[in-house]
């Protein structure tokens, strides 16, 4: 009898961790949208940071764990060659805001935003590039 | 007089600026292939600039914008492999000899590019050969090469050494535009 149950216990065991596993495998890429925002922050202030020390704002912002809503004035909105949709936000600073989401996922419609617009959305950063864009990824727009 | 110079300095400068080409929206691309699996991983949204005149070739990208097919796979590259949050960008900056380039032409070219990739706080010298593909005013540049992770103090646990391969290739692809 006690045989039997640690037979079972053991199998138990294997199919928790190997359902477990499975779904840690394959769970699915996610954007911002439902996770809880850590800065609310506007374009301009993002960008300001970023351009007073890139060092100290990424050490402070381009972490995993930091969820941004971010509010700003939409510049361009294109796909890139990847698919992804890129919402770029125009700043009172030279940087601009570059703000990716994931391709073939249902993360609101950037498309519907024009140059001059505000746009509000949530995502992560990833930091600022050569030609002071600073990018945010996984993003999702917030109604 | 005076005008005459400044138009001088102006046309120069505007030459000047017309020798370098720049994409913002490079494509950088791992890939690792074992027996056990392939993994790949791709940025989009990477920075490149070229100056003809000095040669000197500039490529960044931001590891964070590295795009997996599985959430989880990402995930280890950022937290575990190249630790994201310390090291947020890897970085090549190297030489080229484009003398021989006419950008402004229709043209296939090749561009011996060497230099030094910092990627995970470690530097180590790169060279590669890049194709410049020029067609109807459009300018395309890509080249690949092969990195080793150890060299970039990658440590990768013993239970998964067997997925990733110790030479992992580097695809970097762009259409060029002239800096103006």
């Amino acid at each position: 009898m006690t045989k039997k149950i640690i037979i079972i216990s053991i199998l138990a065991i294997i199919a928790i961790g190997g359902g477990v596993g499975y779904y840690l495998w394959n769970k699915p890429k996610e954007n911002a949208a439902s996770k809880e925002t850590t800065y609310v922050l506007t374009a301009d202030d993002l960008a300001t940071d970023f351009l007073q020390n890139d060092s100290i704002a990424s050490a402070k912002y381009a972490q995993s764990k930091e969820v941004f809503e971010l509010t700003g004035v939409v510049d361009t909105v294109y796909t890139n060659e990847g698919g992804e949709d890129i919402l770029v936000f125009q700043t009172n600073t030279e940087a601009k805001v570059a703000c990716s989401f994931n391709a073939g996922q249902d993360s609101g419609n950037p498309g519907q935003f024009k140059k001059g617009d505000t746009a509000k959305l949530k995502g992560y950063c990833g930091g600022i590039d050569m030609f002071l864009e600073v990018q945010m990824r996984a993003c999702a727009i917030v109604k | 007089m005076k005008n005459l110079i400044l138009l001088v300095v102006l046309v120069v400068s505007f030459q000047a600026n017309a020798q370098k080409y720049f994409s913002k929206t490079a494509h950088i691309k791992f890939f690792s292939h074992t027996s056990a699996e392939d993994i790949k991983a791709d940025n989009y949204k990477s920075s490149i600039i070229i100056d003809k005149a000095s040669g000197v070739v500039q490529v960044e990208g931001l590891i964070k914008m590295f795009e997996f097919e599985k959430a989880l796979m990402q995930e280890h590259f950022n937290e575990n492999y190249l630790e994201s949050d310390t090291y947020p960008k890897a970085t090549f900056k190297g030489k080229g000899d484009f003398s021989g380039v006419n950008f402004s032409a229709d043209g296939n070219y090749s561009v011996n590019v060497a230099g030094q990739l910092t990627m995970h706080g470690a530097t180590k010298d790169v060279s590669a050969t890049a194709t410049i593909k020029i067609a109807g005013g459009k300018i395309d540049g890509s080249t690949k090469f092969y990195i080793n992770p150890r060299d970039y103090n990658v440590k990768i646990p013993d239970v998964v050494k067997g997925q990733i391969s110790d030479k992992i290739e580097v695809t970097v692809k762009a259409t060029l535009q002239p800096l103006k």
